[in-house]
């Protein structure tokens, strides 16, 4: 049987830099897919994914603990829901979001419940 | 100046299947924005694959959401087949096709019956839903469980399909036609129907691509974008075009959602005709490690899965960005600048999906 | 453009049966494979706790040194992982629904066997 068609390629950049790469692919048609976020030892690795027919390329790049990242709603206007969904789970210091709910999107009972593992958390199961 | 009025959307509303909150600003009867609010039915279940072996964490992955739950545990599985490398046995990724197809019809038949009741019409809702009973019913029949498959693991399929089963699934099918076709012709043709649709929330394919809209949001404004075309599982083997209306409206968006039930009929027809036999499972060797995206077309769009294992049998991160999420943004777009009456109408155009936004 | 499609439903309805069962006077046939709820051959079980570690939800304990097997019917899901993975093949998902637990019969739901 045939492989699914559609190449997937990584770019891993700085944090400074995701918004000049995130304009290069936009001027190639390519659209936003998703907005990741794993919880890691250093931070948090937030890597933004986009589309182009079956093609799929993502950027990544790493937020350590209590820095902010600039937000992507300059050059996609679609993205500031995912943007207030991390920041509400996360805890990651997003700036500039074009539609900021200012952490009244998410609300669970306990704020930024996934940025530290579960292992570390303790709890029932 | 006029005074803006805000009204609560939800989380309870007759609508509505699932709690979802929107804080409704308005001038008059006009809408000027839309404040979302979303945790209702948030279970933290991306955090439970840290406390669930791989293998077992399909059955938490299928139960995000009831509506699409075969596909969310497809996805998984799909997922970290992908990164672990295992090869699934081709009669596996037929029968995955059969029930995602099935899958489909029934979420669809379900969509349409809200639909209904969100205009008001309250008596094409409940036959909707009676002629979704029957495909449930073949959904138990070949999977043991009406809404919750069960039948998806890492490597393959739990069960087999057998050559009889297939022909009463085409039997059933065959018979609901004539159901199918009433309902087909009351949504497509009724004057009561297009009056209130007709015209609603339109969407413009710029929008719609910019916005980060995906399935028939997408395909009613005319981007003919079809997750299904990459040929993931079985869908490389079989016929069909990506269905894409042109409007942008609900009327578009409910055309190309009866289309596709009947396009599901067809694939149905396509997969009893070229299933081979052979082996429903293999076995996964190794522990996973790496990590691996994923893109399946849902009944309610594209959905992402993103899996990372660190060589342990539990794995570090799991997750889902699903159609809904991703609806939302262009939900409220379509919201801004449209009439009070027409909030339901518009917000389950989306199809949302609740538990799937929130898992 | 029809102006009634609807009024031939509306007729049929009027004047047929309806499509619901009158439960519980006519009772739903679960079909072959439904998952109804997990049976076990207690006299094959060897008291490893496979089935307890794998279960989703934690619906089963298992107690080796009293040799006890025990099962919350309200916290399974019927996933059926338990009889997969069960070395012995002692553990089956059978069709029937579990039973109601009532306030009148509180403590139903939870099965125990033991070979005190």
């Amino acid at each position: 049987m045939r492989e699914p068609i559609g190449k997937q390629e990584l770019i891993t950049v700085e944090k400074s830099c995701v918004l000049e790469e995130v304009m290069r692919l936009a001027s190639l048609g390519m659209r936003l897919v998703q907005i990741l976020a794993v919880s890691t030892a250093k931070g948090t690795e937030m890597t933004y994914s986009f589309g182009k027919d079956f093609d799929l390329v993502n950027v990544r790049c790493e937020v350590a603990a209590g820095e902010s990242l600039a937000s992507i709603t300059p050059v996609w206007r679609g993205a500031f829901l995912y943007e207030n969904e991390i920041r509400d789970l996360f805890g990651v210091n997003i700036e500039n979001i074009s539609v900021d709910y200012k952490g009244n999107f998410y609300t669970v009972a306990k704020k930024q419940p996934f940025a530290v593992r579960s292992s570390e958390q303790g709890g029932a199961i | 100046m006029k005074e803006c009025t805000i009204i609560p959307f939800g989380p309870q509303h007759p609508v509505l299947p699932e709690p979802l909150h929107f804080d409704l600003i308005l001038k008059d009867e006009t809408i000027v924005d839309a404040v979302p609010q979303i945790g209702y039915i948030h279970r933290g279940l991306e955090l439970l694959v840290e406390k669930r072996e791989y293998q077992d964490y399909v059955f938490v992955a299928e139960r995000v959401c009831g509506i699409c739950s075969f596909m969310h545990g497809m996805g998984y599985c799909m997922a970290v087949e992908d990164m672990m490398k295992i090869s699934v046995p081709e009669r596996a990724l037929w029968l995955r096709t059969f029930w995602s197809e099935l899958s489909r019809i029934h979420s669809h038949l379900l969509w349409l019956g809200l639909a209904a009741d969100a205009f008001g019409f309250e008596n094409l809702f409940q036959a909707s839903w009676r002629a979704r009973e029957y495909i449930l019913d073949l959904i138990e029949a070949t999977t043991g469980g009406r809404v919750i498959f069960g039948t998806c693991q890492v490597g393959g399929v739990r069960r087999d399909v057998t050559a009889e089963q297939f022909a009463q699934v085409l039997s059933v099918l065959e018979s609901l036609k004539k159901e199918l076709g009433t309902l087909s012709d009351i949504f497509v043709n009724d004057a009561s129907v297009k009056h209130r649709l007709v015209g609603a929330g339109k969407l413009s394919a710029k929008d719609a691509y910019e916005l980060g809209a995906v399935g028939p949001m997408l395909r009613a404004s005319g981007v003919a974008y079809d997750a299904r075309k990459r040929g993931y599982a079985a869908y490389g083997e079989l016929n069909f075009e990506p269905i894409t209306e042109s409007a942008g409206d609900c009327y578009a968006r409910v055309l190309v959602r009866v289309r596709e039930i009947w396009q599901s009929i067809d694939l149905i027809k396509q997969v009893a005709a070229k299933i081979p036999a052979g082996e429903l499972f293999a076995k996964p060797e190794g522990m996973p490690t790496g990590e691996a995206f994923i893109r399946v077309e849902q009944p309610r769009g594209e959905a992402v899965y993103y899996v990372r294992g660190n060589g342990t049998k539990f794995l570090e991160r799991f997750r889902v960005r699903t159609p809904t999420f991703a609806n939302v943004v262009p939900m409220i777009a379509t919201l801004k600048g449209s009439t009070l009456a027409d909030v339901p109408n518009l917000v389950l155009t989306i199809d949302p999906c609740i538990s799937c936004t929130e898992r | 453009m029809s102006l009634f499609p609807m009024a031939g439903t509306v007729i049929k309805n009027l004047f047929s049966r309806p499509a619901t069962r009158l439960y519980p006077f006519v009772k739903r046939e679960p079909f072959a494979h439904t998952r109804g709820h997990v049976e076990i051959d207690f006299s094959q079980c060897i008291h490893c706790g496979i089935c307890s570690k794998r279960c989703p939800t934690h619906a089963i304990a298992v107690d080796r040194a009293k040799k006890e097997w025990k099962i919350d019917h309200l916290a399974c899901v019927i996933c059926g992982n338990c009889a997969l993975v069960c070395p012995k093949k002692c553990l089956s998902i059978k069709e029937a629904a579990s039973n109601a637990v009532t306030r009148a019969n509180k403590g139903a739901e939870t099965e125990t066997h033991t070979n005190a």
